[in-house]
């Protein structure tokens, strides 16, 4: 890294902002997955838009990379600094600048945690809901949206990047890119009707520029709402029962957990075996709403459909309440209020959380669900499977989950060995991974259409001619 | 000190694991740790398909899958029957409607039921 950036960042920040002693370095090098360590040299620690900029204008006229990143817990390994340089610590700014009910939307910063907008919107807006992914309370909403993630109302509203109004970004060069109605000042409900342009920063990885500013959809409050589990006894029951909920458009949330989940809910660190007479996975329902009619009606509706399934030959037990099981077994309090911390995946030996967390077709849940459950099997891990319907069905999300133990090198190869198997049958079978790591991109760039990669390339060249955003991940 | 265990460490099925949570949580209180300390003989759980053996011994109580040996009580039923239950709404009405059947020596699971009692109930 050429030396004078240290200087001229201290110059332009102040001392106690830009630091490179070894602790910190060390905390930057890696995060909860096994993908390998790399140390930065420096990290920047923002906390307005100018410190951003300032940064990017001394790193692209010394062409020293930049790393953005929030909370670490990337499951990607994404803001792991491959080739060194800055990590720019945008935790700082975490302010939430507006919300407006009327119009539905929140505009926040990139250091805005999940927890931050939960608390606020409970204290003086509790008339408005976010929809809320399994991530921990601590981790940053923006990057969640950015890299088009999921969460509890993604079957009806799709994956968080459809969620995003319009944004501001500061691109390499330090100029200021406004998009929807921020472009000319108005009031950012929509990215409608201009050109999409949030979306050279949605899936790139943080190798474009970095966002400082986004509007997010809100959406109202209901006065009712329950939460129901299934135990599924057959793969294509379940599923099946599934799919016919979905077109009832009745639910805000659906979808399967595994037994391994449940198992390690209950302290087991890895359950792999099974008894051949126990369920084979959770169905969870939540829904809602502010009439009691409405609300009787939707539980009805679950209850007719299940009956339908059952009197075809289908066995599962319930619908339980969710408020039941937590009388029984506390710990499902996990899953009853978002943002939740499933400390059963991070609180272990050595901390480590990795996945194959992959989009797809519906059609293919059901086969993905059982060779995945075989492959973390043969490779001695528990089949920790996570299956939820997205945006009314026409697509869907299928992960699968390992925990392991960071600091064993022995650990870090099985999981990513299962990583890759999983990844293969995934992919062959119509899915692909999001948040995806740079070793996806490099084991199938070749089934990658030429033209697709093309472009890519060329929209990271604009936005960045010197290459100096997050080098080392999204290099198809 | 009571104990309770997983007789093949790692080997259990879905209703061990909610029956040795509710267990733990009672014997947290004197009246659980006194029930269990007085607790013999064996009880078998049947909850839908899956099956569990008790076996009670001067304070401790280890847990197998499927249904091991010649047991005290059998208590069998609809995971809902058997839930609710151990959530407070009674044995009898499952019992009449045949959604809980219960053989053996009966007045030992009834001794059993405050271990296996949720929060609130």
């Amino acid at each position: 890294m050429n030396p004078q950036i240290k200087d001229a960042l201290i110059h332009k920040l102040g001392k106690e902002k830009v630091k490179d002693d070894e602790e910190t370095l060390r905390r930057f090098a890696r995060d909860i997955t096994e993908n390998p360590e790399a140390k930065p040299d420096l990290v920047v620690f923002a906390e307005f838009a100018e410190d951003v900029r300032n940064v990017l204008v001394e790193a692209n006229r010394l062409k020293v990379p930049v790393v953005p990143v929030m909370a670490n817990t990337n499951l990607g390994g994404l803001a792991i600094p491959v080739k060194g340089g800055i990590v720019l610590d945008l935790s700082g700014m975490n302010r939430i600048l507006e919300v407006n009910e009327e119009d539905q939307y929140a505009v926040i910063e990139p250091g805005v945690r999940w927890q931050d907008i939960s608390e606020y919107l409970s204290k003086n807006h509790p008339g408005m809901r976010f929809a809320y992914p399994l991530s921990p309370p601590d981790t940053g909403v923006l990057p969640n949206f950015l890299m088009d993630g999921l969460a509890n109302l993604s079957l009806r509203h799709g994956s968080s990047t459809h969620w995003i109004n319009g944004l501001e970004a500061i691109l390499p060069d330090g100029s200021l890119l406004k998009t929807g109605h921020f472009a000319y000042g108005g009031i950012p409900c929509t990215h409608s009707p201009f050109p999409k342009l949030e979306g050279v920063f949605c899936g790139f990885a943080g190798t474009t520029g970095v966002v400082v500013k986004m509007s997010v959809q809100l959406w109202p409050e209901k006065k009712y709402r329950s939460q129901l589990f299934l135990l599924a006894y057959d793969v294509d029951h379940a599923f099946g029962l599934i799919k016919d909920l979905i077109r009832e458009e009745f639910a805000d949330d659906l979808g399967t957990l595994s037994l391994a989940s449940g198992k390690m809910l209950f302290g087991d660190y890895r359950p792999v075996y099974k008894d051949p007479n126990e369920p084979v996975l959770f169905c969870y329902l939540d829904f809602s709403s502010n009439f009691e009619f409405d609300f009787k009606s939707k539980r009805r509706i679950i209850e007719e459909t299940v009956k339908r399934h059952r009197d075809r030959g289908a066995f599962f037990d319930g619908p339980l309440d969710l408020n039941d099981l937590v009388r029984l077994e506390p710990r499902f309090a996990k899953f009853a209020k978002f943002p939740t911390r499933l400390d059963f995946l991070l609180d272990h030996q050595g901390g480590g959380l990795t996945w194959v967390g992959t989009y797809g077709p519906l059609s293919r849940f059901e086969e993905g669900f059982k060779k995945g459950s075989e492959i973390m099997l043969r490779h001695g891990l528990p089949p920790v499977i996570v299956a939820r319907p997205m945006q009314g069905g026409h697509f869907g999300v299928l992960r699968w989950i390992s925990v392991f133990d960071r600091d064993n090198e022995e650990d870090c190869q099985k999981v990513h060995a299962v990583n890759v198997d999983l990844a293969d049958m995934a992919v062959n079978l119509g899915f692909f991974p999001y948040k995806t790591p740079q070793w996806v991109w490099d084991r199938y760039r070749d089934r990658l259409d030429p033209t697709f990669r093309r472009v890519i390339g060329d929209i990271k060249k604009t936005m960045d001619p010197q290459g100096i955003m997050n080098p080392g991940h999204l290099e198809l | 000190m009571s104990r309770v265990v997983f007789k093949t460490p790692g080997e259990m099925n879905l209703l061990g694991y909610i029956l040795r949570s509710l267990v733990e949580r009672n014997l947290e209180t004197p009246k659980g740790a006194k029930v269990l300390s007085k607790m013999k003989g064996t009880v078998l759980v049947g909850a839908s398909r899956m099956t569990v053996t008790l076996d009670f011994s001067g304070g401790d109580l280890a847990m197998e899958v499927g249904a091991q040996g010649k047991a005290d009580v059998r208590v069998r039923g609809s995971m809902d029957a058997l839930l609710g239950v151990s959530l407070g709404k009674g044995m009898v009405w499952p019992v009449m409607t045949r959604r809980l059947k219960v053989g053996g020596k009966v007045w030992r699971l009834l001794r059993m039921l405050p271990l296996l009692k949720a929060e609130g109930a």
